[in-house]
């Protein structure tokens, strides 16, 4: 009896494991990157959207924004989209790219807007947008332009802003407001301005500012002083030589040396600073747009101890701010004609003032459109929560360094370097730059 | 008397070092667990309040709740594909490699150590330089969507096949002699000599299929693209976004969930791992 058991349970586990089909394959691949005349596929087509969206509130604005779409246009012209959540951005790319090498590429892929978009453009793998914007007439004016930074390769329009996020500084407004230092909501202070008030916050236990370790902040500071983290090739790093990293890192020395800026840590950092300024430890902090809902979440449950304020980044010069989140892109290699342009079909409708309003009041992320902003659940939520709006205010300013293909060696080489100065405090800014200036000869051509 | 007291005194001073030693590597392995478990049921604001609590001063359930209870998330599904790969996989690897270790440890044959020193050789090669190639076989097989992936590239299990053949190379000639001489045939040998007598090293070798395959992370992350067919590593992910900020108390719940399975398997099966690590003298 026992053995026949095992044996009927062998079967049934064989089975389960054949239970869940492929992935339908809707027709041939396309063999040219012309797009047809027609903007609507003839027959059902199922396309996958690849994503790095989890569970929670950014999880369910991609369900029910797919939902909908299948509902609606998806339902009169014959698309069925399907979100898949494929882990974090750098996951979504090795997916895609293992994808497209075994013959079974996704549609669509939302990817890091600057090396994720770099990365896939380079494998030569993406659909050229531009022109089904042009056969479409679709209006790229109403796309911020801030946004668009890593959104083009070669001249061609290779990717849209989807989840786009830009750091902003949070700061303790019940700290300021006892201070009666009042700051503005749609403006930056000055370097000086915000090093005063810092000052002025630092007591016992609690530091003005902390800064991470995130080459998103070291480069708008570099920007704003005239420089940049690469040049326009993306082959080396101007502010290296021109003095303006210089300039920053003894700036950021001298912060910690004052006594009210802390070290970061090294690792987690990011999640440490945010803790720290919920706790009411840290005064100040630059942070994601797309972090508003944790940190508002965190200080609710623990009381709410004290009033969040929000407000652009501190400029050395004139305002700016880098930008981040995901881009989507369409997969054309391996994907016919027809699953092209039903991929097109949906990234307009994610596009569309409705779903780019929800997207922003529902997760934080800000708006990719203009017409999204004119939306009334977005003036309404402004209305009332005047803070959501600096992130879409500040991308007036937006600027995103140019890419480069060294950008993730650099970028490590260049975070062990500030961790050695800031945290450990074992090298001078001087001696800093002068061992980037060692690795820089290593890395960047010629 | 006082002798005997002296005596028990050296030896408990003699002993002390070493004691302590022990102890202090049990806290190191202890401590972790203690403190997952003790940070899922913190709520948020305790579990990252300093100084820190050692115990949750009031249990909150919320770690926990908000894994099981993510909307769009179906619990259920994750559990059992991770059952059915983890089953699948222990099924497959005992199948392959019992008769594979018994021919090692039994027969003469052509290429024999060649053979073995390639499986030793697949011992040292990490999933993360074969998983391409893997992955293109199965779209050419056209799995991709389905769990196959996930259990028939472990099937052979070449630490399964070298330990397993240690176990039955210590199995006596003169048993397997005798059953020969009762006309067994290998089948039978190999099913009721070698596999009873070799059961507390089958058991370890399934204990560590068993906890690889339910907590492998990369293999399911690279071998699938849906939903359907992903185990509950992969569900963890989902839920703690990491986009939305670090939330330990809700990550500590989730691991709390992927252990829990692991740990009651290893406290039912411990005492037969140390069995299968000690050498018996005879079967």
């Amino acid at each position: 009896m026992k053995k026949r058991i095992a044996l009927a349970l062998c079967v049934l586990l064989v089975l389960s494991c054949t239970a869940c089909g492929g992935k339908p394959s809707s027709s041939a691949p396309a063999d040219s990157s012309t797009p047809s005349e027609s903007s609507a596929p003839a027959e059902n087509v199922t396309i996958e959207i690849w994503h790095p969206r989890g569970a929670g509130a950014n999880g369910e604005m991609i369900a029910s924004s797919v939902e909908e779409f299948n509902k609606t246009v998806g339902a009169e012209k014959g698309i069925t989209v399907k979100e898949v959540f494929q882990g974090g951005y750098a996951e979504v790319v090795t997916a895609t790219m293992n994808a497209v090498a075994a013959g079974t590429s996704p549609e669509i892929a939302v990817v890091e807007n600057s090396t994720g978009t770099t990365t896939l453009s380079g494998e030569g793998i993406l659909a050229d947008i531009g022109a089904l914007i042009e056969r479409d007439g679709w209006d790229l004016e109403n796309v911020q332009s801030g946004l668009l930074t890593y959104c083009y390769r070669d001249g061609k329009l290779i990717a849209m802003p989807y989840i786009r996020s830009t750091p902003v500084m949070y700061y303790n407004k019940t700290m300021t407001d006892a201070l009666g230092v009042d700051i503005p909501i749609d403006g930056a202070l000055s370097i000086e301005d915000f090093e005063s008030l810092c000052k002025s916050l630092t007591k016992d236990g609690v530091y003005g500012f902390s800064l991470q370790n995130n080459t998103w902040y070291t480069q708008n500071f570099f920007y704003q002083l005239g420089s940049n983290m690469y040049d326009e090739a993306g082959t080396s790093c101007p502010a290296l030589e021109d003095g303006v990293m210089l300039k920053v890192f003894t700036a950021w020395d001298g912060w910690i040396k004052d006594g009210w800026c802390q070290p970061f840590v090294s690792t987690n950092d990011e999640a440490y600073l945010e803790e720290q300024f919920s706790l009411g430890k840290i005064a100040c902090i630059f942070d994601s747009t797309g972090k508003m809902g944790n940190i508002f979440g965190a200080v609710k449950d623990l009381g709410d101890p004290f009033e969040i304020g929000i407000t652009f980044l501190p400029t050395f010069g004139e305002p700016s701010c880098p930008t981040g989140g995901g881009n989507m892109a369409i997969i054309e290699k391996g994907n016919s004609e027809a699953d092209i342009d039903a991929a097109w079909e949906f990234m307009k409708f994610l596009l569309t003032p409705e779903q780019d309003a929800l997207n922003h009041v529902n997760t934080g992320y800000v708006p990719s459109t203009k017409a999204a902003a004119s939306a009334e659940i977005v003036q309404e939520l402004w209305a009332n929560e005047p803070y959501r709006q600096v992130g879409f205010n500040q991308l007036a300013y937006a600027q995103d360094a140019p890419s480069s293909d060294y950008g993730a060696e650099w970028g490590t080489a260049f975070g062990s370097v500030v961790s050695s100065m800031i945290q450990e405090g074992s090298i001078s800014p001087e001696e800093a730059v002068e061992q980037l200036r060692t690795e820089a000869k290593n890395i960047f051509p010629g | 008397m006082q002798e005997e007291a002296r005596r028990c005194l050296r030896r408990f001073i003699r002993r002390l070092p070493g004691d302590l030693l022990k102890l202090a590597i049990v806290l190191c392995f202890v401590f972790p667990f203690y403190w997952m478990i003790c940070t899922a049921f913190k709520s948020y604001a305790e579990a990252i309040r300093v100084p820190v609590t050692f115990w949750p001063e009031q249990f909150s359930t919320d770690g926990i709740t908000s894994i099981l209870g993510a909307r769009n998330v179906d619990v259920l599904q994750y559990l059992t594909n991770s059952v059915l790969i983890t089953f699948g996989t222990i099924l497959l690897q005992m199948i392959i490699l019992i008769p594979a270790a018994y021919a090692f440890a039994r027969f003469r044959f052509f290429g024999k150590n060649v053979y073995f020193a390639l499986v030793l050789l697949a011992l040292m090669i990490p999933m993360q330089v074969t998983y391409i190639t893997v992955y293109l076989t199965m779209a050419d097989w056209n799995l991709l969507g389905t769990l196959w992936p996930q259990i028939l590239p472990h099937g052979a299990n070449a630490f399964g096949i070298f330990l397993l053949r240690q176990g039955f190379k210590q199995v006596p000639d003169e048993i397997i002699e005798s059953a020969q001489m009762d006309s067994a045939s290998q089948l039978q040998i190999i099913l009721q000599i070698m596999v009873p007598m070799c059961k507390s090293s089958i058991l370890t070798i399934m204990l560590f299929s068993f906890v690889g395959t339910w907590n492998n992370y990369f293999w399911p992350l690279v071998m699938t693209n849906s939903e359907a067919v992903r185990p509950l590593t992969m569900m963890l992910v989902r839920v703690l976004d990491s986009e939305l900020g670090t939330r330990w108390n809700e990550i500590m719940a989730a691991n709390l969930l992927i252990v829990i399975p692991v740990l009651l398997v290893y406290v039912f099966t411990s005492g037969k791992i140390i069995k299968a690590f000690t050498y018996n003298g005879i079967k």
